[in-house]
């Protein structure tokens, strides 16, 4: 009997260890699953390559199966086959589901690699809910323009919508955005301190795409740009199990500059084909200009590209397309200077029409702006425009077209943010060669086309000259930021353009070589876009503060006054004629006013190559006869 | 460098501070009331989300978008959820009866698009009955009307 019990646990033990045996055929080392397959576990894990080996940059514990997967990314595949295989339905994540559940992408994997036979997992309810809620079937990827007063938002954002399989349009799908979830307590500069160093988790957030044309499109007034993706179904069904695994047991640091919301969101993207590139740029940071470029250059991955209009755009086409009496029509009863009854008398329907959608789209616009807040003749005037409209059944024939050739804001055709600039050039005879750099991105002589028109927004830069006569070199300039926000002065949005520089430069208006001050300035104004956004006029005034050794008591106060204009009569040539008047508040009046004169050719050779033609006078203090005046010629690369 | 650009990039924004606040107390049912408050520093590559993102997605893939206070039954989630995320827009487009949200509205509630739009264009007055009607009242009204009337009975399947 006693032998026939240890017969039994025998049989017991070699059939227990033969289902091991061919539950898991294990690799001989981590290799062997070929090279596009270690790629692509990399990827899913997001693992970057350090000094000693990887380290991946996902900041949730409960992402790694292994106590050093974050940095071995063969401990965490063999962890992970090991927890399929031995417990599949070990709870696991922020829903404690079961481990094959909470990393379904990861499942699907390494069932594909076929080291395990008869793989299985338990059936993932939540999991295959979410995904039938979404329902995917495509996808496209979205670019939010810049908002200029946010300075958070400068360089736009990006997300993806999720296209539902037989849909009837766009705003019923869903969008998900990775963005930071932030803390709203926090004080303004520990917000702004956290939001860049990593102090925030990161997260996917998915909402209804009509919430995101809201936002983006309504509340903020910023154009969409949205790229159609041509990603076959599976790999759809990938990304979404991946984000579902991010979603469910992990989150990123945010970093504003860097791992931000384009750059997780291209490297989340890379998991339909591991084979793409979203996630580098070779850049110590990572733009969301960057991710649609990278997306677009990949051969018919972008199958057509759609531009959604912001509310203040949809209302512009809207009021273009009036007379100018019309034009006026409308202003007057906006402004309550005359009755609404104007209009209700009208009888030609067609322009009644327009008039009132014109009416309607300006007073949205405007409850939107002032964030919901509508004074009550407004309200009121809002009803009895609908209530009109409403009783007048014909269509509006006047529908928003984009114009021909429309490439402003469109994030695909922008220049690249970095700049190396050569020029050779005389000053007051003399003459200079010079070389600038600037890290990034846009001053108001470059090409506009992908940005805001007539925008800056620059930062560290730096030009050297060398005097060849003096055999000296020198710094000309060194900026650290400099912003001009230019808002067209409208009755419909009366707001002011401002601007700030920090810079450092040579001081030319004192009798002094090779002396330098540090520059802080900021001011306000108004501009007046003309022909159709070709041209800009500005006028700005403000203050300014300067430091050098080389004033009396080291440093100067100041007002300052600026007239600009800016024109691109065609796509290929920009010019830029300004004069600023600097008034110094320590020096008695006869000393006190200097001034600069700037013209400014640029034409654009290519995306990347501008050449300009650059000419400057600035006046010494309180002496506007001696001036130093400068010429320049040069070519600049962006890269 | 990472360390530098981020430095940078404080001052930056920390200069720049004075035209931004970082209070987005953004939750709750909906987005037509919450949508004004995000107009903010957050609002773009940063956005506070105080409800849980996660049960907030997962409630919205589910149509159980959270809109309790509302006290609407389980299958009127999804219609109410847009109702009130885009009663602006709605206010417009059903007075003009045409456009992208009217015809997504008539889609979620399983209505046919320019049917419905026509309808509701037609019934305006008493669907916002004021200046002061919300998403709530309009939806409700919306309701009465379709038994009422019988080209938008004939617009909606189900309601």
């Amino acid at each position: 009997m006693q032998l026939f019990k240890y017969f039994f646990y025998a049989i017991y033990f070699w059939a227990a260890l033969s289902r091991a045996a061919s539950l898991f055929v294990a690799p001989k080392d981590f290799f062997t699953i070929g090279e596009e397959n270690i790629l692509y576990w990399h990827k899913l894990v997001h693992y970057k390559k350090t000094f000693s080996g990887f380290k991946s940059i996902a900041d949730g514990q409960n992402f790694f199966l292994h106590p050093a997967g974050r940095t071995s990314p063969e401990g965490e595949f063999f962890a992970t086959v090991k927890m399929l295989t031995e417990t599949p339905n070990r709870p696991w994540g922020k829903y404690q589901q079961p481990v094959g559940c909470a990393f379904p992408e990861r499942y699907r994997f390494i069932k594909s690699l076929n080291i395990v036979k008869n793989l299985q997992r338990p059936p993932c309810q939540l999991l295959q809910s979410w995904k039938k809620g979404i329902a995917a079937e495509s996808m496209t990827l979205v670019f939010s323009t810049s908002y200029p007063n946010n300075p958070a938002s400068i360089f736009g954002h990006t997300f993806l919508r999720f296209n539902q399989s037989k849909k009837q349009n766009d705003l019923l799908d869903y969008g998900a955005a990775y963005s930071a979830e932030v803390d709203p307590n926090d004080w303004a500069p520990f917000y702004a301190y956290k939001g860049l160093f990593g102090g925030y988790p990161g997260f996917f957030e998915f909402s209804k795409y009509y919430q995101l044309v809201n936002t983006y499109v309504s509340a903020e007034s910023r154009d969409l740009w949205e790229y159609d993706l041509n990603i076959p179904q599976e790999g759809v069904e990938r990304i979404l199990n991946h984000m579902w695994e991010i979603y469910s047991t992990t989150h990123f640091d945010y970093f504003f500059l860097d791992e931000n919301c384009s750059k997780i969101l291209g490297a989340t993207m890379e998991i339909a084909n591991p084979n793409w590139n979203f996630s580098e740029t070779g850049r110590a940071f990572y733009l969301p200009h960057d991710l649609v470029q990278l997306v677009s250059a990949v051969p018919g991955l972008v199958k057509k590209t759609q531009h959604r209009p912001s509310i203040k755009k949809i209302f512009q086409s809207r009021f273009n397309s009036l007379t100018s009496k019309q034009q006026r029509l409308v202003e007057n009863i906006y402004r309550g200077r005359v009755d609404f009854q104007q209009i209700k008398i009208l009888q030609d329907t067609t322009h009644k029409i327009k008039i009132l959608d014109a009416l309607s789209t300006l007073l949205n616009f405007r409850k939107f702006k002032n964030k919901g807040k509508v004074t009550h003749r407004l309200k009121t005037l809002l009803r009895k425009i609908l209530l009109e409209r409403a009783s007048m059944a014909k269509k509006n024939q006047q529908v928003y077209i984009i114009p021909q050739n429309y490439v402003s804001n469109r994030p695909d055709l922008a220049h690249a943010p970095r700049r190396v600039k050569l020029a050779q050039g005389r000053e007051n005879g003399e003459h200079i060669t010079s070389f600038s750099y600037r890290m990034g991105y846009q001053d108001m002589s470059d090409q506009d086309d992908g940005v805001m028109p007539f925008s800056q927004f620059e930062f560290l830069s730096v030009k050297a000259r060398y005097f060849w006569a003096q055999k000296k070199m020198d710094i000309a300039e060194a900026k650290i930021i400099g912003i001009t926000s230019l808002h067209d002065y409208s009755f419909y949005d009366p707001q002011l353009s401002w601007r700030v520089n920090f810079s450092y430069l040579a001081l030319q208006e004192l009798d002094c070589k090779s002396c330098h001050k540090f520059v802080g300035e900021g001011g306000t104004g108004f501009s007046f876009f003309l022909s159709q956004k070709k041209s800009v006029l500005y006028i700005m005034m403000g203050v300014y503060s300067e430091a050098s050794r080389h004033y009396r008591g080291s440093y100067t106060l100041g007002g300052w006054l600026e007239w600009k204009i800016a024109s691109a009569p065609i796509p290929q040539y920009k010019f830029v004629l300004s004069q600023q008047i600097k008034s110094n508040f320590k020096e008695t009046l006869a000393k006190q006013f200097y001034a600069k004169l700037y013209m400014k050719h640029h034409f654009f050779l290519k995306k990347n190559l501008t050449l300009g033609v650059e000419s400057g006078w600035i006046s010494k203090v309180g002496d506007w006869s001696r001036q130093t005046y400068q010429h320049e010629l040069s070519l600049g690369w962006f890269f | 460098m990472k360390k530098f650009l981020g430095a940078f990039a404080l001052f930056l924004l920390g200069s720049l501070i004075f035209t931004t606040y970082a209070a987005d107390g953004s939750s709750g049912c909906g987005l037509g009331w919450q949508v004004f408050q995000k107009n903010t520093l957050v609002s773009s590559s940063l956005r506070a989300t105080t409800n849980t993102i996660t049960l907030n997605s997962i409630g919205m893939t589910l149509g159980t978008s959270g809109c309790t206070k509302h006290d609407i039954v389980q299958n009127e989630a999804r219609g109410m959820h847009f109702a009130e995320a885009n009663h602006h827009q709605l206010m417009l487009d059903m007075a003009q009866g045409e456009g992208e949200f009217v015809v997504s509205f008539a889609a979620v509630l399983g209505c046919q698009g320019d049917s419905f739009a026509a309808a509701v264009q037609k019934n305006y007055k008493h669907i916002f009955t004021s200046a002061e009607t919300n998403a709530a009242e309009m939806y409700q009204n919306l309701k009465k009307i379709v038994v009422s009337d019988q080209d938008l009975a004939r617009a909606c399947a189900i309601i």
